[in-house]
């Protein structure tokens, strides 16, 4: 009697385990990208220093914040909105390469407020350069 | 970077030989893939991809930064940048073709076949797909939609997640194409 009591304990433990593991693993699998607000940032630089490491050849100087918090001061050069995602273009250097903030989706209210012309400070994820810099779920700071 | 920027600057100087019209450039591109199948769907958007066009000749750049690609889920953009595509090893995927019998004097929309070479993950294929093309206020609009094969590109995907990725990759774009300064 004792040792099927064990067996029927067991039993539920094991169902509770499995359900346990599921729940861990559906949460990982379902958990969003970080709000930009929650990550800290890393490097604070203007918009038009993005491109000196080019003319000191130093090609690498930003390739390990890639993927990284980025805070950047620069005056904005166009505000464009596709899709309900507001995108800030800040001024780079003179050979037409600027800075691309893609604002995250909460920022709408300041972005309204926001002219061509502005000075602005925004904080991003460093996605890269292609002719611009990239930063992405940037927000207003 | 440097590689990038030579990249780019050799894609500017060559349509800085374009006679007639003007160079033009899209920054702000949009690119999205959706992977199908029966276990679950996977799809992407990234709204930062490069392109340039030469409208006296039809030919054609693409540069997609390819951790620019936001997903719905973290995890999803995880596997993708560190184990489908290497994303440090292979940052961007290139594009470099021609636009057939390209006119740029049609503004209304009109289809034109692109070829040319695709490069991801630092391997190269041809690639041959249809556009739709129109002219409004200046404003070249190219988009269209493209298959990819996962095989053709060595991409690793472990057995047991082979059910969750589609074989063929569904990509669809546009670009709107603006005088470059």
């Amino acid at each position: 009697m004792k040792g099927s009591n064990n067996q029927v304990i067991k039993f539920f433990l094991g169902i509770m385990m499995v359900f346990v593991v599921l729940f861990v693993v559906v949460k990982i699998s379902a958990k969003k990208t970080a709000k930009t607000q929650s990550v800290e940032t890393e490097l604070n630089m203007k918009a038009q220093d993005f491109f000196l490491p080019l003319q000191d050849d130093q090609p690498d100087e930003l390739a390990r914040y890639v993927e990284k918090a980025i805070e950047v001061e620069g005056v904005v050069k166009n505000i464009t909105q596709r899709d309900g995602v507001y995108s800030l273009i800040l001024e780079g250097e003179n050979m037409g390469r600027n800075v691309i903030c893609e604002m995250q989706r909460d920022q709408d209210m300041a972005m309204s407020k926001l002219k061509v012309g502005d000075k602005i400070m925004v904080k991003g994820i460093f996605k890269g350069f292609l002719l611009d810099a990239i930063l992405l779920n940037c927000i207003k700071i | 970077m440097n590689r990038v920027v030579l990249i780019s600057f050799l894609i500017v100087s060559m349509y800085s030989n374009a006679q007639g019209l003007e160079k033009v450039i899209a920054r702000q591109g949009k690119m999205s893939f959706l992977s199908y199948t029966s276990v679950e769907n996977i799809k992407a958007e990234n709204a930062q991809v490069l392109s340039f066009l030469n409208p006296n000749t039809g030919e054609i750049a693409v540069r997609v930064l390819m951790r620019a690609f936001k997903f719905e889920k973290s995890l999803m953009e995880e596997h993708f940048n560190e184990s489908y595509m290497e994303s440090d090893l292979y940052p961007e995927a290139n594009f470099i073709g021609r636009i057939d019998n390209y006119d740029a004097s049609i503004q209304d929309t009109h289809t034109r076949l692109v070829r040319g070479d695709f490069t991801l993950r630092g391997i190269t294929k041809p690639l041959e797909f249809k556009v739709a093309i129109r002219v409004v206020n200046n404003i070249i609009y190219v988009d269209g939609n493209l298959e990819i094969l996962v095989q053709d590109f060595d991409i690793n995907i472990p057995a047991l997640l082979s059910p969750n990725i589609a074989k063929k990759i569904q990509v669809a774009f546009n670009f709107d194409y603006t005088p470059y300064e």
